[in-house]
């Protein structure tokens, strides 16, 4: 039908750029196994020709890696369940009741989203002094939480949206209530929507830097990213280790995401896209 | 359909409290987290508060602050940085996500894989996002260099350079946001219906109008939201940079957050970084309202 040779020519080029693209990321792979001597070699080495599994081992054990790792999780795990479930609710009232000053509240969950993490930070680190949970993981956390409610409201209120009338009026006529519809009908029907929003606010909390460090001062109290930066001072030249960490670090999320792959584009298309 | 409206009027009474459970704890998070902090950053911009000057958070100064930072190169400088870094890195990721979301479209050997990996870019913590790629600058032993020099064109210190130093840092933000974008789209296309196609096929359109014509405009919400949701990101970037440059060489890195960071953490200034801090913020919002109009005007013209 159409000019294959053309048709090539623009598979290559795409080709090339998803090359690219994976690229940097490969090279984090072949250096976290490769030995630490020869990480550094000029000209650079592409491939592991000495694979080694000693870099990941010398990482999981040393630094409290172990104990970081604990803390990322139970940070990112807890404010994902709840920064997602009380995002979920507002969605779900905001989308199906008509009630005084609906409009408002969603214009400041929208504005709240424009705003740059680094503009409330002294506040915020000022309020949770106040409040006793400055070097706390639980403090830390609820910052988190709050970070996530007001795109995952956004995202969810999309998906409400799209749910026609007729559902909720069946669930009412068989005597379910307001309780029911949200826990029985709604959010099991939102499961893709919803599996992306726990992905982001997952990879939300795993990733964050800025607001550890600025939250958490106590050694003990570090999660991965921090400590992860704080490999570098250590172990200078240790890159194939550093790596092996980064990897460690990044394995958890790419597992969900491959786990859940379908669901993601499809909850990106079922909410944001449409709404 | 009277009956029904009645039948809701009633249910709307009786579900109040349903809405104030439901909306409290979020409302709670929003007062906390942005309406407190937003107003307490209003009024300490009014004041002369600098942590290690005892006694300077009860001097009022009125506008000062504002009139200073204005009055300074430094914002004006970091604004600028902050424009042309989010403008150049929206505009290469939506070109490049966009790209990739049609190249992964057409269901090809081995795409799966490929998303999968492409993707790994943007769940990769920042921080290690810029540590991998300080070391792939390197001027030394880095592998760009190495392809460069293998290339025949000479290497050079990309990140210690100003002349250089915002396109590398674009490069970084364009290498990892742009799998978001592609995600984005992706649900989009997904969510287009094949006749749509077909009966522009049938209708003899080419390849290339299809896509102006019909598949772009289809896509508009899809493309909308990625572009928000990118120049946000790409406006308040933080994390990549301070790892790869910390704002450096000098200044010429230095972004509006990176700014703000240095002037209440490292100078101290609280009222003024606060100050900053809303200026910014009223700038970011001017951009993605200008954002959303011209797209909603291109949609008036299109009907």
């Amino acid at each position: 039908m159409f000019n294959s040779k053309k048709r090539k020519a623009r598979f290559l080029i795409f080709g090339l750029l998803a090359l690219v693209m994976v690229f940097p990321f490969y090279y984090m792979l072949v250096l976290s196994f490769t030995p630490n001597e020869s990480a550094l070699k000029y000209p650079p080495q592409l491939w592991p020709f000495h694979p080694t599994l000693s870099n990941y081992v010398q990482a999981w054990q040393s630094n409290n890696f172990q104990l970081y790792f604990l803390h990322s999780l139970w940070v990112s795990v807890i404010s994902t369940l709840l920064g997602t479930i009380i995002a979920c609710a507002a969605a779900f009232v905001i989308s199906r009741f008509r009630f005084f000053g609906r409009k408002l509240i969603y214009m400041i969950f929208l504005g709240s989203m424009m705003v740059p993490s680094m503009t409330f930070i002294l506040p915020q680190f000022k309020e949770m002094e106040h409040l006793h949970l400055l070097n706390s993981l639980n403090g830390l956390l609820l910052v988190y939480t709050a970070g996530m409610i007001p795109f995952t409201t956004f995202l969810m209120k999309g998906f409400f949206d799209e749910v026609p009338k007729e559902i909720e009026d069946a669930v009412v006529m068989d005597g379910g209530g307001k309780w029911t519809l949200f826990w029985r009908i709604m959010m099991p029907m939102a499961l893709p929507s919803l599996v992306t929003a726990v992905l982001f606010n997952f990879m939300g909390g795993w990733d964050d830097y800025t607001l550890a460090l600025t939250f958490i001062n106590d050694p003990h109290k570090w999660t991965l990213p921090i400590a992860l930066q704080l490999f570098q001072g250590q172990h200078t030249s240790a890159w194939g280790m550093i790596f092996a960490a980064s990897v460690i670090q990044v394995l958890p999320i790419i597992a969900i995401f491959i786990a859940f792959q379908r669901h993601i584009i499809r909850g990106l298309m079922a909410g944001a896209v449409k709404g | 359909m009277e009956a029904e409206q009645r039948y809701r009027r009633i249910l709307r009474i009786k579900d109040k409290h349903y809405v104030a459970l439901f909306l409290a704890p979020a409302i709670a998070a929003l007062i906390l987290l942005t309406i407190y902090p937003m107003l307490y950053s209003l009024k300490i911009s009014f004041f002369n508060w600098n942590l290690t000057v005892p006694g300077s958070q009860n001097q009022f100064v009125g506008l000062q602050n504002y009139a200073e930072i204005l009055k300074h190169g430094e914002f004006w400088h970091s604004l600028w940085i902050t424009i042309c870094f989010t403008f150049f890195s929206v505009l290469f990721c939506m070109v490049i996500g966009t790209s990739l979301a049609f190249l992964m479209f057409q269901n090809l050997k081995g795409a799966s894989i490929v998303r999968t990996f492409v993707i790994s870019a943007m769940v990769i913590a920042p921080i290690i996002v810029g540590t991998a790629w300080r070391l792939m600058y390197n001027p030394g032993w880095g592998l760009i260099n190495y392809f460069l020099s293998v290339a025949g064109i000479g290497g050079r210190p990309f990140l210690a350079q100003a002349s250089t130093v915002l396109p590398a840092l674009i490069v970084v933000d364009v290498w990892e946001w742009s799998p978001l974008v592609m995600v984005i789209v992706l649900a989009g296309l997904q969510g287009l219906s094949p006749e749509v196609y077909e009966s522009a096929r049938v209708d003899g359109a080419s390849r290339w109008q299809t896509f102006i014509h019909i598949t772009l405009p289809l896509l508009k919400p899809a493309l909308l939201l990625s572009l928000l949701i990118r120049t946000m990101d790409a406006f308040r970037t933080f994390d990549t940079i301070y790892a790869m440059t910390g704002g450096g060489p000098g200044r010429s890195s230095e972004n509006l957050n990176i700014l703000m960071y240095n002037t209440a953490f490292e100078y101290f200034q609280v009222s003024k970084a606060a100050s900053m801090a809303l200026l910014s913020l009223i700038v970011i919002t001017v951009i993605c309202t200008l954002i959303f109009r011209v797209f909603r005007r291109n949609e008036g013209e299109a009907q």
